[in-house]
């Protein structure tokens, strides 16, 4: 009995059950949820206090005893030096059309009388909602760009990082991150807006303070891409594909004195509140089903298909959803109760994105059992346990 | 001819594969699709700090390594005296790394290379950059400085009878920057024994010039992303265009 | 069933991960019976030269291998440590006598050039010297694996199968009738490690 070796049987060797038993986990170690909202401890970089909350909650808690006015006025000096003098765009806005990044061009163009530049990157599969909020704003009165990367190799990407890593959104990311910057560069655009710093809004690693305000993209690279996208040149992909997803030099950045704020810091900042506001201002479209696939909202990040299973794979990798994240968003900012979240949680978080399911077996190239297996491969033993054909958490939401 | 090395370094705190910046777990990696058959050796660490390590999950790692994968694997992490070599290689590690006690006992390296062979010693040095562009060897996960200069010490290292150095750059860790190829240089230059550079590995041009400049035998990662098949293939590639010798499947 | 000598010294984890993942029946043993029931042996090794011949001295396990493999042709495939110990001595630590089982001496790689660091640690290039069964289906320009200081400096060059570059042109393996050895690490040499000792246990 000898077992043929070739390249093929050498992956299965080394493909799922090798894969599975190689990296161990802890038993017993316990999943809790912060007692002011309910995100889990097995969020990547999220750090629990001994009285059990996380650094989300208490940095909420630290911005109730923010002087905005003050916050404001530290605005107004930072933009006053690049505001145009001759009419050219002055500063940019990485938009989706949703409500935050329009909230954010509407304000600064018609509140701060700047002049903003919109940058899109493509979301992977628009849909019909995005495009129509998108042409919404425009007819507001706004100069926009869309770049839409070269699909070909945007699903190779797409595909490698759902199998590899559980997340096929990893290329758009570092897309995101890239083309406003890199538009900006081109372009002389001195002023780059995001929206808020993630990582100090929803329990992460916050490097230091002035990390709230002004991008550092080596936190991006690290913490959301993990890995230089120069370094993702195969056989099919070449490195002139990686133009999108390849950040300036930072040489390059400070040559036309390109920088990059968090608006968020500058304002009081709640993706609900931001949704009052761009309604306000246009026909702002909502989910069309009434209701986004695993969480209660219907008016946040609506224009991709590929969204819900994003969110569904944030569930399978550490075990909360889109609602748990929505949820906890709104406790943060006094909007809703724990408990109120809690019952909301109990209903939707982890629904199974069954809506766009076809377009995005065709996206990623995968028939349904390969989609399953991977999917099923990148559950976090440490949070699932197989109950004869049926996943449950070890530690469920309480 | 010898071919250049392409070196996974995976740090378990606790047991669980996590990633590392400035030396403290920053985060947990998550399970992750790992195809083994490209890379030239792994490196399993347990980085547990003192009192805290589940040592016994630890150990299952480096056994699960061993059966598995059919590459070269160190492992290290708390070893203090030869037992705990014995122990690893039992397991399945075909070398053993030792960094802190290497400092507080330098007959460990001498002792161990008598008993096991000194291709079966590697020594970890961990370097911090002080002023004047010198540097400082620390022990104990990167916490106590030793006072020691870490080209004076791998050369006694050296001289002790390890097989391989292992020189890794505090600042650099987690940093996705680069090496720093001013320390990897001057060590790799004062000792005849291989050289293993860690801390900073960031794009494949940072393993060109490690081994360029900084005169590196062979470069490591700690990103788990580098681990996958493709991404290792990749790197190779880009190493052997630029006229590194590594080894290509 | 195939037997992995325990005598010690050495990762035998790897071997027997390798062993059975090609699917054969396997044990660790240094016990005779196991050695004599064995269709085949293995005798792995990282360690000194001193301490191997040393140890297979204490349990007692010198006389029954020659029986075994020198009278009764059991086939033998001896890696790394294993190989250096077959030769009749080695200059390691010191002047220890080996098995004597191949007409070769141990030695430590000098090198010629500069840039060369000891131990020879890493990927290599074999050089097919001889035919063997142990390089079906394993191309030319593969590399092997090996970690050592010292080399098997063979007088008889019949029985040299494989060669290698570090430094000096040392033997990378031989075969003289049923024993077999290599100086690099086939359970540590990836695919083609794990080929060529799947011939070993297929064809040996």
């Amino acid at each position: 009995m000898g077992l043929e070796i070739n390249h093929k049987i050498g992956k299965e060797i080394s493909g799922v059950s090798f894969h599975k038993s190689i990296v161990p986990h802890t038993d017993g170690r316990r999943i809790i949820y912060c007692k002011s909202c309910l995100m889990p401890n097995s969020r990547p970089r999220v750090y629990f206090d001994e009285k059990g909350v996380c650094n989300a909650c208490r940095n909420a808690e630290g911005k109730r005893l923010i002087d905005y006015d003050q916050r404001k006025s530290e605005f107004l000096s930072l933009i006053e030096p690049f505001r145009s003098k001759d009419g050219y765009w002055d500063c940019i806005v990485p938009w989706s059309g949703g409500k935050d990044s329009s909230s954010i061009a509407y304000k600064l163009k018609y509140e701060y009388d700047l002049n903003p530049l919109l940058v899109t990157f493509s979301p992977m599969l628009p849909n019909e909602v995005g495009n129509q909020n998108r042409e919404a704003l425009i007819n507001k009165g706004f100069d926009h760009l869309f770049f839409r990367p070269d699909q070909r190799v945007h699903r190779i990407l797409a595909k490698r990082f759902f199998v590899e890593r559980g997340n096929h959104k990893i290329a758009w990311d570092a897309g995101v991150n890239a083309i406003p910057v890199k538009m900006a560069v081109k372009l002389k655009i001195p002023l780059v807006f995001y929206a808020e710093h993630g990582e100090s809004e929803y329990g992460g690693k916050v490097l230091d303070e002035e990390s709230k305000r002004t991008r550092d993209f080596t936190e991006v690279i690290e913490h959301q891409i993990g890995d230089d996208p120069r370094n993702w040149v195969t056989d099919e992909v070449k490195e002139q594909d990686l133009n999108p997803y390849v950040y300036p030099e930072l040489e390059e950045i400070e040559a036309v004195g390109v920088k990059a704020f968090y608006f968020a810091y500058f304002h009081r900042w709640s993706m609900f509140e931001n949704y009052k506001y761009i309604k306000s201002k246009h026909n702002f479209k909502t989910n069309p089903k009434g209701r986004t696939c695993g969480t209660f909202t219907d008016f946040d990040s609506l224009d991709d298909k590929l969204d819900d299973l994003y969110f569904y794979m944030q569930y399978i990798k550490f075990g909360f959803g889109r609602c748990v994240r929505d949820t906890s968003r709104f406790i943060l900012n006094g909007q809703m109760t724990r408990d109120e979240a809690l019952e909301l949680c109990k209903k939707y978080d982890g629904e199974f994105p069954a809506d766009y399911l076809d377009e995005v077996l065709e996206y990623l190239d995968l028939s349904k059992e390969e989609f399953h297996k991977i999917l099923d491969m990148h559950r976090n033993d440490e949070i699932w346990m197989k109950n004869d054909d049926n996943w449950t958490l070890k530690f469920p939401l309480e | 001819m010898l071919r250049n090395r392409l070196i996974t370094v995976l740090t378990f705190n606790n047991g669980v594969l996590f990633r590392t910046k400035n030396f403290f777990p920053d985060y947990r990696y998550t399970l992750n699709f790992v195809d083994a058959w490209s890379i030239d050796e792994i490196v399993v660490l347990d980085i547990s700090r003192k009192g805290s390590g589940d040592r016994e999950n630890f150990l299952k790692a480096v056994e699960k390594f061993a059966l598995n994968c059919f590459v070269p694997l160190s492992a290290g992490g708390g070893v203090k005296k030869t037992e705990d070599f014995k122990k690893l290689l039992n397991k399945g590690a075909d070398k053993v790394v030792i960094n802190t006690e290497a400092v507080n006992n330098p007959e460990l390296i001498t002792k161990a290379s008598r008993l096991y062979g000194s291709q079966c010693v590697v020594v970890s040095i961990d370097a911090k950059k002080q002023a004047k562009g010198k540097y400082e060897v620390y022990v104990e996960c990167g916490t106590r400085a030793t006072g020691k200069d870490p080209v004076s010490w791998a050369k006694k290292v050296q001289e002790f009878g390890a097989g391989e150095i292992m020189i890794t750059s505090i600042e650099k860790d987690g940093s996705l920057e680069g090496y720093d190829n001013e320390l990897n240089q001057m060590v790799s230059e004062a000792v005849n024994i291989p050289v293993l550079v860690c801390g900073g590995a960031g794009n494949w041009q940072n393993f060109v010039d490690g081994i360029n400049i900084g005169k590196a035998s062979a470069v490591c990662t700690t990103n788990i992303y580098h681990f996958a098949e493709s991404s290792i293939q990749s790197a190779k590639k880009y190493m052997v265009n630029k006229g590194i010798n590594m080894r290509v499947s | 069933m195939i037997v992995i000598i325990d005598y010690g010294l050495g990762n035998l984890k790897s071997v027997l991960g390798a062993v059975q993942r090609l699917g054969y029946e396997v044990v660790i043993s240094h016990s005779v019976d196991d050695l004599e029931e064995a269709e085949k042996l293995i005798l792995p090794g990282v360690g000194a030269f001193g301490d191997g011949i040393r140890n297979l001295k204490d349990i007692n396990l010198i006389d029954p291998l020659n029986e075994l493999v020198l009278k009764r042709k059991k086939p033998v495939l001896a890696i790394c440590l294993g190989f250096q110990l077959l030769a009749e001595e080695s200059l390691e630590f010191g002047h220890n006598k080996g098995l004597g089982w191949i007409n070769a001496t141990v030695e430590k790689i000098n090198p010629d050039g500069e840039d060369i660091r000891i131990p020879h640690v890493g990927w290599n290039d074999l050089f097919v010297k001889n035919e063997s069964i142990l390089w079906e289906d394993v191309p030319a320009g593969t590399l092997f694996y090996y970690t050592h200081s010292f080399h098997v400096k063979c007088k008889d060059q019949d029985i040299v199968i494989g060669m290698c570059k570090y430094g000096i042109d040392f033997v990378a393996a031989i075969q003289q009738q049923n024993i077999y050895a290599t100086q690099f690490h086939p359970e540590k040499s990836q695919y083609y490690g794990l080929c060529v000792l799947k011939n070993f246990l297929e064809k040996a």
